[in-house]
């Protein structure tokens, strides 16, 4: 996989998060669940600010950046609380196995900025019900 | 259209940690940089072959991280034995260190340094100071990982160290009190 390959993967997994989370917000109450609200909201804010970002790291070598797809299928049920967080959990753990991916076959700035991505990635697996691993993004 | 969301790639993780044993497995993929470091580099492969195992540039970076896991490991283990009502709170991270090291410990030639060293750690007398200082250190280590990852040739042994800084990271997030 070259460089431009796996930021484009990764840019890929951003565009699905996003929708998911979006997906997962509208489920969720502001009122009723104010906590797990706020969580999906900042969360769904760090995703758009990761997909802008990767956005700019594809486009500065040079090649169009992947778009999104018009839909996507939420890997799992979003019925209530306990389903939104396992639901987010699913899509927190890919994108840390898709940022190790990327720590992989980049090197330089790309690989110092997926580093930061994956450390992120892998605590946020804990805000939505994660226990911590041995190696985050591995098997 | 639908589209199943972010994929994961089908790597075990004894696959990464096998193919992590740098050069000195059979064949490694690295990652060629730029001369401005902006890692547009593509990927090139080296075998062991053309290039020594004594040569293999990630062996100083997998010494150099294995000095500092063990370096952590033994500030677990005097923490634990001045405090030892300290020690089920950290079973976890010390587990994590343990995996960490086996990780570590094929890559590293047996006559390259990899041993802490000789700044004994010294626990202080509280639990809470005693949890503080072994958090700072902790910190220290996921900073050096990362920027051991960075430094690393081989792609994989890069993705092996960054997921060990990863893991401290939460280790650290879900830190005893």
């Amino acid at each position: 996989m070259t460089p431009l390959e796996a930021l484009q993967k990764a840019l890929a997994g951003e565009h699905a998060a996003m929708y998911v989370f979006g997906v997962l917000g509208a489920q969720a109450s502001g009122s009723r669940q104010p906590a797990l609200f706020r969580e999906l909201d900042s969360t769904y804010a760090i995703h758009r600010a990761a997909r802008d970002e990767l956005t700019v790291l594809v486009s500065a070598k040079g090649a169009d950046p992947v778009a999104a797809e018009v839909s996507y299928d939420p890997p799992g049920r979003f019925g209530n609380a306990a389903q939104i967080r396992a639901t987010a959990l699913v899509v927190e753990q890919r994108l840390t196995k898709v940022y190790a991916e990327l720590v992989a076959n980049t090197s330089g700035k790309d690989r110092s900025w997926a580093i930061g991505a994956l450390d992120s990635s892998a605590l946020r697996e804990l805000d939505f019900g994660g226990v911590p691993t041995d190696f985050p993004g591995l098997g | 259209m639908h589209v199943s969301p972010v994929t994961p790639p089908a790597l075990s993780r004894r696959a990464v940690i096998i193919a992590a044993g740098l050069g000195l497995s059979a064949t490694g993929c690295r990652i060629t940089r730029d001369a401005d470091g902006t890692g547009d580099g593509a990927p090139s492969t080296s075998s062991a072959t053309s290039s020594p195992p004594d040569l293999e540039p990630d062996v100083g970076v997998a010494s150099e991280a294995l000095a500092q896991v063990r370096g952590l490991r033994e500030a677990l283990t005097a923490t634990t034995t001045r405090l030892p009502d300290l020690a089920s709170g950290l079973t976890v991270v010390s587990a994590m260190h343990a995996a960490h090291e086996a990780s570590l410990v094929d890559a590293v030639p047996t006559q390259a340094p990899s041993t802490p060293g000789t700044r004994a750690y010294t626990v202080p007398r509280g639990r809470t100071a005693a949890l503080a200082r072994l958090a700072a250190a902790e910190k220290r280590l996921h900073t050096s990982l990362d920027a051991l990852a960075l430094r690393a040739e081989s792609g994989d042994f890069a993705r092996l160290l960054a997921s060990m800084g990863a893991g401290v990271g939460q280790q650290l997030a879900r830190w005893p009190q």
